[in-house]
């Protein structure tokens, strides 16, 4: 499975995986609780700062980020168009920072790490006879699928661009989803022959 | 020529054991009674693309089930004793990244531990030392992003290693690697110390095995020497390349010739 994550340390890496969750959790229920556009708009720049922090760390992740700013644009666009501009820049900017937050999140933080900590909030659920183990590895993969979804949907838009001059668009995505429901099986396959599933 | 074995002592035991094997997909037959013996250390699989070579090996580490007949690895039958089957087979597919679950190298070769029950803490240590006993201490924290193709098939083999598996199945390894990547990927096999099941295109590979399995839709064409089988299958690609090739057709001519 491809990855965001970047070797290239930053102060980021040598922060807890449960502070960084915690802190994703907290931040997003803050983002989508505050309505006030110039208290999202603080929020949002804290974000970016904490995100431009991270130099050249965040390259693997700097298409998804343009990505993610194109959509907004076009959230943005409509909101406008249907002359509700403050609602728009709400709906931005609440998808900015919850977005830069999860990349934040793949791109310093290790899957075990990860793991270790929905093993930890799980650990109650091993008195009632589940294995929490593979409980906290299905929930790490959910995780580790939506950052391969993004490397591989650059790869095949990649792929799109050489032979067509253009970018894939909507075009990739019935066989964006084909390669990753093939993707799964190979994965599954993979853990059932290491793990004796 | 069958070889009898006991199951109580898996040491004594052939490797592995295919008895009888029939294995459907869909609707399609890709073994129909199949029975093979493979007590080498080192075991060439080779044929065309869908002669079974990918199935058999999904076989051997039970993947697929069969319709009818076991097979079994160092005695263990590989469908009803699945949580045997980490400590005593790995396999290694055609795809690194269908394999490497984890982003960083100490983290993918510490969850091979995982099946022996270690916390993930000590499984990192040993992966650690694993990777500073072959050198490369300086891989552990490396991203495995940040490799080549043929690192991370490196990063594939080693995964599998370190569980210390008694067969070791290297399903078409040298298909994405360039010269050196396969030079590497050859000598790590000829020093590994389990039995290993390699299938393979580049006979080159093969060749000095002793023994290679020629399939053929399903079927054993050829099983012996690797030269012979690899000579064999080598002649009959040529036979059939001739057959299919135009007779009439004139050679193209590479570039326009200018008059004098």
């Amino acid at each position: 499975m491809r990855s965001l994550y970047s070797d290239r340390r930053t102060w980021l890496h040598a922060v807890p995986a449960g502070i960084k969750l915690l802190v994703i959790a907290t931040l997003g229920t803050a983002f989508f609780m505050v309505d006030r556009p110039a208290w999202l708009a603080a929020g949002a720049g804290a974000v970016a700062l904490a995100f431009a922090t991270l130099g050249r760390s965040v390259r693997p992740a700097l298409r998804l980020v343009v990505s993610i700013t194109v959509a907004s644009a076009l959230v943005a666009g409509f909101h406008v168009a249907a002359g509700q501009p403050e609602v728009g820049a709400v709906s931005v900017l609440r998808l900015m920072s919850a977005s830069l937050l999860g990349v934040m999140l793949a791109v310093t933080t290790r899957f075990d790490e990860l793991l270790d900590v929905f093993e930890t909030l799980l650990r109650p659920f091993e008195r009632l006879g589940f294995s929490t183990g593979r409980l906290a590895l299905g929930l790490g993969l959910m995780l580790r699928f939506t950052e391969h979804f993004f490397v591989q949907w650059r790869r095949m838009d990649d792929a799109h661009r050489a032979r067509t001059g253009r970018p894939g668009g909507m075009a990739l995505l019935a066989p964006l989803t084909v390669r990753m429901l093939l993707t799964a099986r190979r994965v599954a396959d993979a853990l059932a022959a290491r793990l004796g599933g | 020529m069958s070889r009898a074995y006991s199951m109580a002592d898996p040491d004594s035991a052939p490797r592995i054991g295919i008895d009888d094997v029939t294995l459907l997909r869909g609707s399609a037959t890709v073994f129909r009674g199949l029975s093979l013996t493979l007590t080498e250390r080192r075991i060439g699989l080779i044929g065309d693309n869908g002669a079974g070579k990918s199935s058999l090996f999904r076989l051997i580490c039970g993947l697929d089930a069969p319709a009818s007949g076991t097979v079994r690895v160092c005695g263990c039958d590989v469908r009803a004793e699945r949580a045997r089957l980490p400590g005593l087979v790995g396999l290694m597919f055609q795809t690194p990244d269908d394999q490497i679950v984890f982003p960083t190298v100490v983290e993918e070769l510490a969850f091979s531990l995982s099946p022996s029950g270690i916390s993930r803490r000590q499984a990192r240590a040993q992966a650690r030392e694993f990777l500073a006993g072959r050198g490369l201490a300086d891989w552990a924290d490396r991203a495995v992003e940040s490799l080549s193709q043929g690192q991370r098939q490196h990063v594939c083999l080693l995964a599998m290693l370190i569980a210390r598996p008694r067969v070791l199945l290297l399903d078409e390894p040298y298909a994405s690697l360039d010269l050196p990547g396969q030079a590497a990927l050859a000598a790590d096999i000829e020093h590994a110390g389990q039995q290993i099941l390699v299938s393979t295109h580049v006979l080159e590979h093969v060749r000095h095995f002793e023994r290679v399995i020629w399939l053929d839709r399903g079927t054993v064409r050829a099983d012996g020497e690797g030269a012979k089988v690899c000579a064999a299958y080598e002649t009959d690609v040529r036979a059939r390349a001739a057959r299919q090739a135009p007779a009439d057709t004139p050679p193209q001519q590479v570039c326009d010739a200018q008059p004098v």
